[in-house]
């Protein structure tokens, strides 16, 4: 669904009061807010990768990062000993990397969730 | 130049437009002219500013200063209600005195359009609403225009580029490139104080097919893999560049962008 909003403060504020998935633009002289089907065009803004620090703290502001942190510290043998130390030392983390699919099962992130968390770290 | 007219030349038509196309050598052989157009450049910044406060007359104060002073103008965007009671969102002509105090002018800027310097910038007359919030989370658009429909045929590109100017911080601060409503980049500048972005927009073997690769300098966190569109192409189309901030703390300023488009068949 597309929405348009005049330039005003209660424009802008009934396009952010749209539910997410949304993806809002301000064209010059309207808000345009792209929701529901229309919004999955947004899809083209899941970065693919995005730095060890900007995940931490979207996970973070998530209220994911202890929940992670305990998954990563309870990882043992060599394949988990190899996860901790990617996590402590890698600069950056993929969207596809098996560790970022472990969180979506462990931490209850569903795909879109995953997308949105990516979405959300490569802003901070 | 040294030029001469060679005869037996004659010239080829489009069948569609009637423009002239190339040339039919006198042995049978075409000449089809480069075509490429420039449908978008322009060095006047525009971009979006801090929060800050705006005083009586248009008086801006900014949190956050910029790194020049825009003392010949720059097109900055407030939102609603900023610059006085009542005043619409939009991007507002504005002459800076500091890096971060200026006068704003009710000179609105209106894309796709001519974003020239208005010739006598209006002064605006009001009491000041004091100190506004800077929109984030909001894609705002800087520049725009329009791609006739065809340009690029099935196998033309289009080009973005652009330089802008941002303070260094961990928010990102990020620029969009989007054809009608497809955007092929979302690439955010944080603790650098200039970025160049350039990135081109293929069509593959159709109109309304379309991959983009993507150069950032320096090199950016976000993604840089090819993303892809489906925009129809053989029908006017908008080109167009948005910025978007995280933190209402930080600033960006587009100082000159083009968009080139290169037909291919």
């Amino acid at each position: 669904m597309i929405i348009i909003y005049p330039p005003t403060a209660k424009g802008e504020a009934d396009a952010f009061a749209t539910p997410e998935p949304r993806r809002i633009l301000f064209t010059g002289s309207q808000y345009v807010v792209a929701s529901g089907v229309d919004a999955p065009s947004d899809a083209n803004a899941i970065p693919q990768s995005v730095s060890m620090r900007q995940i931490r703290l979207a996970l973070l502001e998530a209220g994911k990062i202890d929940s992670a942190n305990t998954l990563i510290a309870s990882k043992t043998g060599l394949k988990g000993r190899s996860t901790q130390i990617e996590w402590e030392y890698a600069s950056e983390i993929q969207r596809n990397s098996s560790l970022i699919a472990e969180f979506g099962t462990a931490l209850s992130l569903d795909r879109a969730a995953l997308d949105a968390l990516f979405v959300k770290a490569s802003g901070l | 130049m040294n030029t001469y007219v060679k005869t037996n030349l004659p010239w080829l038509y489009d069948a569609a437009t009637g423009d002239i196309v190339g040339l039919k050598d006198s042995d049978g052989g075409e000449t089809i002219f480069a075509k490429n157009e420039t449908v978008l450049q322009s060095a006047i910044p525009v971009g979006i500013p801090s929060s800050g406060s705006v005083a009586a007359n248009g008086a801006l104060t900014l949190t956050t200063p910029f790194l020049e002073t825009y003392s010949d103008g720059v097109w900055l965007f407030f939102p609603a209600n900023a610059i006085y009671a009542g005043s619409l969102a939009g991007s507002y002509w504005v002459v800076m005195t500091t890096t971060s105090a200026g006068t704003i002018y009710n000179d609105r800027l209106v894309l796709p359009g001519s974003d020239h310097p208005p010739a006598t910038p209006t002064p605006i007359v009001a009491a000041g609403p004091g100190a506004y919030v800077q929109s984030t989370g909001l894609s705002i658009v800087q520049r725009s225009a329009t791609v006739p429909g065809g340009t690029l045929g099935a196998y033309g590109v289009l080009s973005y580029r652009s330089a802008f100017r941002h303070n260094s911080s961990a928010t990102g601060k990020t620029w969009k490139p989007f054809l009608n409503t497809t955007f092929f980049a979302s690439i955010p500048a944080t603790t650098t104080t200039l970025s160049n972005r350039n990135i081109r927009v293929y069509n593959t073997a159709s109109q309304s097919k379309q991959i983009s690769t993507t150069w950032l300098a320096p090199h950016g966190s976000g993604t840089d893999n090819p993303l892809f569109g489906t925009e129809d192409t053989s029908k006017d189309a908008s080109a167009a560049i948005f910025y978007q901030l995280a933190a209402d703390t930080d600033w960006m300023i587009d100082l000159a962008s083009i968009i080139t488009a290169s037909y291919g068949e």
